[in-house]
C-alpha cells in the first residue's frame, strides 16, 4: 500500500516494511505481520527536528482589525503521524518546512513558519486547502491594529477533522493591547460538529500563551 | 589530688556510648540520602529538565547529610550557635588552609542561582569550549568538542568569561565565498539567497542576506549570512557550505582559484625556431 499526500509519501509492503518519506529524509520500520498501522494528523512540529512548540502564519496580507471582537480564518500546516498500538513511531511533513523568530531575537520565541492568506470566514480560504494544510480560527478581541501574522503554541493538542476530511487546529484566542497581541491556545473544535483526529491531550491546564509585537 | 578512675571510666563509657550514637545517625543519614536520591532518579530525573534537576539532587542529598551531621552533634552538647562561634575562630584557621575549596563552594552556590550555564548547554568557558556535563557543589565538567571531560573549579567558572551559545534565540551563520570577476555578482546574490530561503533551518526573521565583502586579488569576495536555532547551527552551516558549490555551479557562477594575468609592457620580439625531432 503506498499513500502520497503533499510532500510525504508511506509505502507498507506485504512483508511489513514501513517506509515513511518527506523532504528531509526516509525512516524504515518493521511491522510484525498482521497489525494495523493508522496515519493521523498532529501538530507540525516535529520535523525535520522538534524544534519548538508553537506556529507561526504570517498572512500574505496583513489584516486591518478594527477593534471589539472579530474572527479570522486562515491555513497552518499540520504533520502525518503514522501510529502503532496507539504509539507515534515516525512522522512526516507533507509540506516544506521553515522556522521564525517571533519578537526579539534574545526573548523572542522561535517557531514553525508559513505563509498563509487569511480571511474573516472560513470560506474566504477554502480555495486555498492544500494537503498538509489545515484551518485555523482566532478569536480576535481588543484594540483596532494591523495585524500581519498570528503565533500560537500547538505542541499536545489535538487536531479535529470534518465530514470532508478537512482538518482544523483547535480554537485560539487572541487579545490586541497596546501594540502586542497575546494568543492562547484553546482545547476547543472551532466549529461545531467536529470530531477528534488524534487522541491528543483534550483538556490541558495551563496553556501557554505567546506574545508577539505588531 | 586523688584521682577517680571508676569516675574516669564512667565518662570514657558515656562518651564511647555518644560516639557510636552520633556515628550511626552520620551512617543513617547517608543512607537515607542515598534512598531519596534513588527516588528522585526513579521519579523526577526523567520529568525535570536536567539543568534543573541536577542542582536540586545536589541540594536534596547533600541537605541531608549536612542535617544528618549537625543531629550527631547534638549529645555532645554542641549546639548550632556554638557551632557557627566555634566555627568562626575554626574558620581563620581552616581558612587559609581550604580557602579555594570555600572559593569553589560559594561560587557553585553563585552559579545555581544565578545560572549563566546550565547542564546540556553549550558553552565556551575561558578558553574550554563544549558542552556542560554536569555542575557539582565544587566544579562544573564540560564535555569538549572532541570528547574529552574537562574539570573546571567552579571559582575559575565564575571569574571567567562564560559565552552560553544556547541563551539566544537564534544564532549567525555566516560564510565567505569568492565567485570569479566575470561572474553576474546579481545573479550570484539571488542563488544563494534562494538557496537559504529553501533551507528549512535559516530563519525567515531574521532574513538570510548576501553581500560583496571586498574584491580581492582573484576573486569577488561574499559574505553569505543566515540566522539559524542553537541547536541545529552546525549543521546548517556545514549543509550550507557543502550546497553553495553546487549551486553557484548550477547558476554559471565560477568560484575561481588563484590565478594571475601578466602584461607584458614593450615586450622585444621573440624568435622562436623549430627543430625536427631526430627520429630513431
Amino acid at each position: 500500500m503506498e499513500v502520497e499526500y503533499g510532500y510525504a509519501r508511506i509505502i507498507l509492503d506485504e512483508r511489513g516494511r514501513l517506509e515513511a518519506c518527506d523532504p528531509y529524509g526516509c525512516v524504515s520500520i518493521r511491522i510484525p505481520l498482521g497489525d494495523e498501522v493508522y496515519i493521523e494528523p498532529v501538530p507540525a512540529i516535529a520535523r525535520p527536528q522538534q524544534l519548538t512548540g508553537c506556529l507561526y502564519v504570517e498572512f500574505t496580507e496583513p489584516i486591518a482589525f478594527s477593534g471589539g471582537k472579530s474572527s479570522l480564518w486562515f491555513l497552518a500546516p499540520f504533520e502525518l503521524a503514522i501510529t502503532h498500538k496507539d504509539r507515534i513511531i515516525t512522522r512526516v511533513s507533507p509540506t516544506k518546512v521553515k522556522f521564525t523568530v517571533v519578537g526579539d531575537i534574545v526573548d523572542g520565541v522561535v517557531c514553525r513558519y508559513y505563509k498563509s492568506v487569511a480571511g474573516f470566514s472560513r470560506g474566504d480560504i477554502t480555495d486555498h486547502v492544500k494537503p498538509g494544510l489545515g484551518f485555523v480560527k482566532v478569536d480576535v478581541e481588543g484594540e483596532a491594529a494591523t495585524i500581519p501574522g498570528i503565533g500560537f503554541y500547538v505542541a499536545g493538542l489535538p487536531l479535529y477533522v470534518d465530514n470532508e476530511d478537512f482538518i482544523y487546529y483547535p480554537r485560539v484566542e487572541a487579545g490586541v493591547s497596546e501594540g502586542v497581541v497575546q494568543n492562547k491556545t484553546t482545547t476547543d473544535p472551532p466549529l461545531r460538529g467536529l470530531k477528534v483526529a488524534l487522541k491528543g491531550r483534550r483538556y490541558m491546564l495551563l496553556l501557554p500563551s505567546l506574545t508577539q509585537p505588531i | 589530688m586523688v584521682f577517680n578512675v571508676t569516675e574516669w571510666l564512667t565518662g570514657i563509657k558515656v562518651k564511647f556510648t555518644e560516639v557510636v550514637i552520633a556515628g550511626i545517625i552520620i551512617v543513617a543519614s547517608v543512607f537515607i540520602a542515598l534512598i531519596v536520591r534513588n527516588t528522585m532518579r526513579k521519579s523526577l530525573q526523567q520529568r525535570l529538565p536536567s539543568y534543573a534537576y541536577k542542582p536540586l539532587e545536589n541540594l536534596v542529598f547533600y541537605g541531608i547529610i549536612v542535617a544528618g551531621v549537625l543531629s550527631a552533634l547534638t549529645p555532645f552538647g554542641i549546639s548550632l550557635s556554638g557551632l557557627l562561634v566555634a566555627g568562626g575562630f575554626a574558620g581563620i584557621v581552616v581558612g587559609f588552609a581550604s580557602q579555594q575549596t570555600v572559593s569553589n563552594f560559594i561560587s557553585g552556590l553563585f552559579l545555581l542561582i544565578e545560572q549563566p550555564l546550565r547542564i546540556g548547554d553549550p558553552v565556551t568557558v575561558g578558553d574550554v569550549s563544549g558542552v556542560v556535563v554536569d555542575i557539582s557543589i565544587l566544579s562544573t565538567r564540560i564535555r569538549t568538542w572532541d570528547g574529552y571531560i574537562v574539570r573546571i573549579p567552579n571559582s575559575a567558572v565564575f571569574n571567567s568569561n562564560i559565552t552560553n551559545y544556547m541563551r539566544t534565540r537564534a544564532r549567525r551563520v555566516e560564510i565567505t565565498v569568492g565567485i570569479s570577476y566575470d561572474s553576474d555578482i546579481e545573479k550570484a546574490r539571488e542563488t544563494l539567497i534562494k538557496m537559504m530561503q529553501d533551507h528549512p533551518y535559516c530563519l525567515v526573521n531574521p532574513a538570510p542576506e548576501v553581500f560583496v565583502d571586498k574584491y580581492a586579488e582573484h576573486s569577488i569576495v561574499l559574505k553569505v549570512r543566515c540566522w539559524a536555532p542553537p541547536p541545529v547551527w552546525f549543521a546548517t552551516k556545514i549543509d550550507l557550505q557543502t550546497r553553495m558549490k553546487k549551486v553557484l555551479e548550477e547558476a554559471g557562477i565560477k568560484i575561481p582559484f588563484p590565478q594571475l594575468d601578466v602584461h607584458i609592457k614593450d615586450a622585444a620580439d621573440m624568435r622562436v625556431k623549430l627543430v625536427e625531432e631526430e627520429k630513431g
